[in-house]
C-alpha cells in the first residue's frame, strides 16, 4: 500500500498530444495523485477554467503571442491555481521549466509544484486536514458507534456519514476503527472514558 | 549478482544468504543452524532431512515478490506445507511478537514525560496480538487436520461420512478471510507511528527499531498468507474434489 494524497486537479494544456503525454507520465512517474484534464487550445482551456483546479501546466507556444495577457485574465479567473509554464519566457506569479533544464531539474520542479497549493496556502499538510464535520464523525466512530448510530446523532444520512468515513480513512491512511479511536486519544479528540463504550 | 534470479539447489547456501539477508529468518525456521561452509543448499537440506525442492521454493517466494511459485508450491504434499506454516507460526508467537512487545515496553521506558501514548499503542499491538493468536489458533485446530483428514482418507480410499460432508460443503473458504483485517491493523499500526506519534530525541531510537521490526513482520506475515491463500487453500479444494470423486466412484462400483 501506498502513500495517499487527496487528488489534485490538473489542468494541462498544449497542442501537441506527446507534449501532454510527456507531462502525464512524469506526473504518473513521481506517484502524484492526479486527477487531470486536457486542453489543446488557449481559448478552450480559458473557457473551462476554475478555482476548482489547483494546478496547471502550460505549453509557452500556446499564449505566445499574448502571454501576459492571457495570464491575466486565467489569474482573474483561477487566483487560487498554481500554475507553471514550459518555456524560456518570464511569466509573474509562475514557476518556469525552461529549456536548459535537465532531468533532475525537471523532477524537482514537478514535486516542488505539486507540493504547494496556493488555495489552502500550504502543504500537503493542509490538503490532508480533516474538515469540521469529518472530526464531528470520526469523533462518534472512536467513541464506537455505528454508522447508523452516527446518522441520527448527527442528523446526517447514513450515506453522508459513509462518504466522511471514507474521506477520513483516505486522508489519515487509518482504516480499522482500532486505528482511528488511537487517532481521535492521540490528538486529544476523545476523552479515553469515551473510547470505552 | 541479480538478485531476481532464483535461487536452485547447486549454490553454496552461504551464497544464499549473502545475496538476500532477509532470508535468515525463513532458513531459521527450517531448523538449518550456521557454520555451513561451501556446502551446497542441496547438501544442507540433505544432511537436516529437508526436501530441497520444498526449500528452494520457499526462499524463492520470499526472494523476489514477483515470482510466486504457486503452481510448483502445489506438488508437495499437504503435510510439507502444513509442516512449514506451522513452524512459521511458531516462530512469530515464540520470536518476533515478543521482540516487538520487548521494544515496546522499551519505548514505554525510555519516554520523556507522558507515556499515555505509548500506553494506547501498546494496547492497540496487544489487540492485534490477540488476534492474530487466535487466528493462527484456529488454523492449527482446524484448517490444518483437515488438510491431514483429507490426504489421509485419499490415501487408504476410506472416506468417513463427516468427511465427505465437510469436503461438500465450502466450510473452508471462509478460513482465510481474516487476513486482510489483520494486515490492515499491521499497517495502522505503522502508521500511526509514522504519521501521528511525536516522538522526543530520547524515544527516537526505539522508535526506529520497533518501526524496522514492524515492517519485517509485515513482510513475513505477507509471504504466510500468501501461502495459505494461494497454496494452502487450492491444495485443500483439490483435495476435496478428489475425496468427492472418490466416493462416488466407490458408489458406482458397489451397485
Ligand atoms: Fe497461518
Ligand atoms: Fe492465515
Amino acid at each position: 500500500m501506498q502513500g495517499k494524497q487527496k487528488a489534485s486537479k490538473v489542468y494541462i494544456a498544449s497542442k501537441q498530444v506527446l507534449w501532454r503525454f510527456g507531462v502525464k507520465s512524469v506526473i504518473h512517474d513521481l506517484g502524484i495523485m492526479a486527477d487531470i484534464e486536457e486542453f489543446t487550445s488557449i481559448e478552450e482551456f480559458i473557457n473551462s477554467v476554475n478555482n476548482d483546479c489547483t494546478h496547471i501546466v502550460l505549453e509557452e507556444n500556446l499564449f505566445k503571442t499574448n502571454g501576459k495577457l492571457m495570464l491575466d485574465r486565467l489569474f482573474q479567473v483561477a487566483h487560487t491555481c498554481n500554475v507553471l509554464v514550459i518555456g524560456d519566457g518570464d511569466y509573474p506569479g509562475c514557476r518556469s521549466i525552461s529549456s536548459s533544464d535537465g532531468f533532475n531539474e525537471v523532477l524537482n520542479k514537478f514535486q516542488e509544484f505539486f507540493a504547494e497549493d496556493k488555495a489552502n496556502g500550504e502543504r500537503y499538510d493542509d490538503l490532508n486536514k480533516l474538515s469540521d464535520r469529518e472530526l464531528e464523525v470520526l469523533k462518534e466512530v472512536s467513541k464506537g458507534y455505528a454508522n447508523k448510530e452516527i446518522a441520527d446523532r448527527l442528523h446526517i444520512s447514513i450515506n453522508t456519514v459513509i462518504t466522511h468515513r471514507k474521506n477520513i480513512t483516505e486522508k489519515l491512511e487509518i482504516k480499522t476503527i482500532a486505528g482511528l479511536t488511537v487517532y481521535a486519544l492521540i490528538n486529544n479528540l476523545i476523552s479515553p472514558e469515551d473510547s470505552q463504550q | 549478482m541479480n538478485t531476481k534470479f532464483p535461487f536452485t539447489p547447486a549454490m553454496k547456501m552461504a551464497d544464499v544468504i549473502h545475496s538476500n539477508y532477509k532470508l535468515i529468518p525463513i532458513i531459521g525456521r527450517f531448523g538449518i543452524h550456521f557454520g555451513f561452509g561451501n556446502s551446497s543448499v542441496l547438501d544442507v537440506c540433505s544432511k537436516h532431512n529437508i526436501n530441497v525442492g520444498f526449500f528452494i521454493e520457499i526462499i524463492n517466494s520470499y526472494h523476489n515478490k514477483s515470482y510466486f511459485p504457486t503452481e510448483q508450491l502445489q506438488h508437495f504434499s499437504g503435510e510439507l506445507i502444513i509442516d512449514y506454516l506451522t513452524k512459521t507460526h511458531t516462530f512469530y508467537i515464540d520470536s518476533k511478537i515478543p521482540e516487538i512487545g520487548n521494544l515496546i515496553d522499551s519505548l514505554i521506558e525510555n519516554v520523556d514525560g507522558n507515556t499515555q501514548n505509548i500506553v494506547l499503542l501498546q494496547e492497540f499491538f496487544n489487540n492485534y496480538k490477540n488476534e492474530l493468536v487466535s487466528h493462527f489458533k484456529s488454523e492449527e485446530e482446524e484448517v490444518f487436520p483437515y488438510v491431514g483428514s483429507l490426504e489421509r482418507a485419499e490415501k487408504l480410499k476410506e472416506i468417513p461420512g463427516s468427511l465427505l460432508e465437510k469436503a461438500k460443503s465450502d466450510w473452508a473458504k471462509n478460513f482465510e478471510r481474516d487476513h486482510g483485517y489483520l494486515e490492515e491493523t499491521l499497517f495502522d499500526l505503522k502508521n500511526l507511528i509514522i504519521k501521528f506519534f511525536p516522538t522526543h530525541q530520547k524515544s527516537s531510537r526505539h522508535c526506529q527499531r520497533l518501526l524496522i521490526e514492524l515492517f519485517r513482520l509485515e513482510e513475513d506475515l505477507e509471504n504466510h498468507a500468501a501461502i495459505e491463500d494461494k497454496v494452502l487453500l487450492p491444495k485443500i479444494e483439490s483435495l476435496e474434489n478428489k475425496v468427492i470423486q472418490l466416493n462416488d466412484a466407490g458408489k458406482a462400483k458397489s451397485k
